[in-house]
């Protein structure tokens, strides 16, 4: 038996694996992190390569390390002379040195090593430990964390569905297979969204594409270098939040979250992009699609539009995530919710004796910033916070 | 004087001060006022790290 299972190794699982080992000095034979992906942060590297991100929207001092300036401290090593390193406002740094922290982070600390590639199945209580049944086999645990987020639910709106079950040439940016069709440079490629990855990537493969890319976004696009108010990281907006019932948290989780938004830098490389003729955009509201096996149809609620290929850059499907693994921790250890099915848990992040929870199944908790990377940041201290009575 | 960071990522620049909470320009971080908070996220002076 193991004294902690980590169920996800994104950047919530790594920080927190890091974090008991490094930090509270739990043995690191007593922490895995279970995860179905080979490599560390998987989920992450291929969104954002999708998506073509240059510079996070977060600021430096959001990083997987323990040390809070450690991404400071490491730009300033030779190794990574050669490349961007941050943007204002604040210090945001580039992918590429955010990524590369991350690899040394991983590698310095053998975090690697804590991993078990596999896929949690289910928990079941056995005494005062938990077994959890996995793709890997069963794994004992004292304490498990479930750091799952949102990544294997890419949001397709109902108009979408029947494409894809027809063999549109329409896909999702965040698809695990996602690859944009090759198109001649005469055809269309509609990216619909009109948040920062669905600009992003219409930049993007407006510049790698043959032919013309168009964004159709429901709404104008917004200019905002947060998708949160910073208010929502410290106490100057969560004490209230703390103060307020469940139903009333999820309403302000919703409502502070700065959707459909990009930062200036993008939005001006977007207005570049179409100036020069590489990239159109349209606002309009998508009502249905169809396919004539070869092109796809397109009505807005202002036109109809015919594209070669649709990529959605929709997000995330905004359920609660773990599907049916959570669904059946839920029934075996009789877990709490709220209306929004997310789970209501303490100050300790604590959902029963021995089951913690963080990244969007700890929004309730940590608020609109839950599922960032501070969201695993804060979830640590809170643990710190508690460790004592756990 | 030294800038100081805040994990929200807000920089306290004494060369800047913080007109919200009436902090004078020139102000040292050493020398805010103990019940000074972050401006951003409300964070207390002790979470702050001094930028190298």
């Amino acid at each position: 038996m193991i004294e902690w299972l980590i169920i996800g190794g994104g950047i919530h699982g790594t920080y927190l694996s890091h974090l008991l080992v490094n930090q509270v000095g739990v043995d690191r034979d007593e922490v895995k992190v279970l995860d179905p992906h080979e490599e560390p942060l998987a989920a992450w590297l291929m969104f954002t390569a999708n998506c073509g991100m240059h510079y996070l929207r977060s600021p430096a001092t959001h990083n997987i390390d323990i040390p809070v300036l450690s991404l400071y401290r490491y730009a300033k090593s030779s190794t990574i002379k050669s490349i961007d390193t941050f943007i204002p406002p604040y210090n945001r740094p580039s992918l590429p040195l955010f990524n590369m922290h991350c690899d040394h982070i991983i590698r310095h600390n053998r975090l690697g090593a804590l991993r078990i590639v596999g896929r949690a199945l289910a928990l079941e209580k056995n005494g005062r430990s938990i077994t959890a049944a996995t793709t890997a086999g069963p794994l004992k645990a004292r304490n498990v964390i479930l750091a799952i987020g949102l990544s294997e639910q890419p949001y397709w709106p109902p108009w979408a569905y029947s494409l894809k079950t027809s063999g549109a040439r329409i896909n999702h940016l965040f698809d695990f297979n996602f690859g944009p069709a090759k198109t001649s440079a005469s055809s269309l490629t509609v990216v619909v969204g009109g948040g920062i990855s669905a600009i992003q990537t219409s930049i993007k493969l407006s510049a790698s594409l043959s032919g013309k890319v168009r964004l159709i976004s429901r709404h104008p696009l917004r200019i905002s270098p947060y998708d949160f108010d910073p208010c929502w990281i410290g106490p100057k907006c969560l004490k209230e939040f703390h103060l307020s019932d469940f139903g009333k948290r999820r309403n302000s989780v919703d409502q502070a979250r700065i959707n459909g938004s990009a930062p200036r830098e993008v939005m001006a490389e977007f207005h570049r992009a179409v100036s020069t003729g590489q990239l159109e955009y349209q606002q309009g509201r998508i009502q249905c699609a169809s396919t004539d096996g070869r092109r796809i149809r397109l009505k807005t609620d202002t036109d109809i539009k015919w594209a070669d290929a649709v990529v959605l850059a929709t997000g995330f499907h905004p359920e609660r995530p773990g599907g049916a693994f959570i669904d059946q921790a839920i029934r075996s250890f009789s877990l709490k919710c709220g209306a929004c099915g997310y789970p209501l848990v303490g100050k300790d992040l604590r959902w029963s004796e021995n089951i913690f929870v963080t990244g969007p199944l700890a929004e309730l908790q940590l608020g609109p910033c839950a599922r960032n990377i501070i969201g695993a940041r804060n979830a640590g201290r809170l643990l710190l916070n508690n460790w004592s009575s756990l | 004087m030294d800038k100081w960071e805040c994990p929200c990522g807000y920089i306290y620049d004494p060369e800047e001060g913080d007109a919200e909470s009436n902090i004078q320009i020139g102000t040292a971080f050493e020398d805010l006022p103990d019940d000074w908070v972050c401006p951003k996220c409300g964070a207390e002076k002790e979470y702050f790290e001094k930028l190298d």
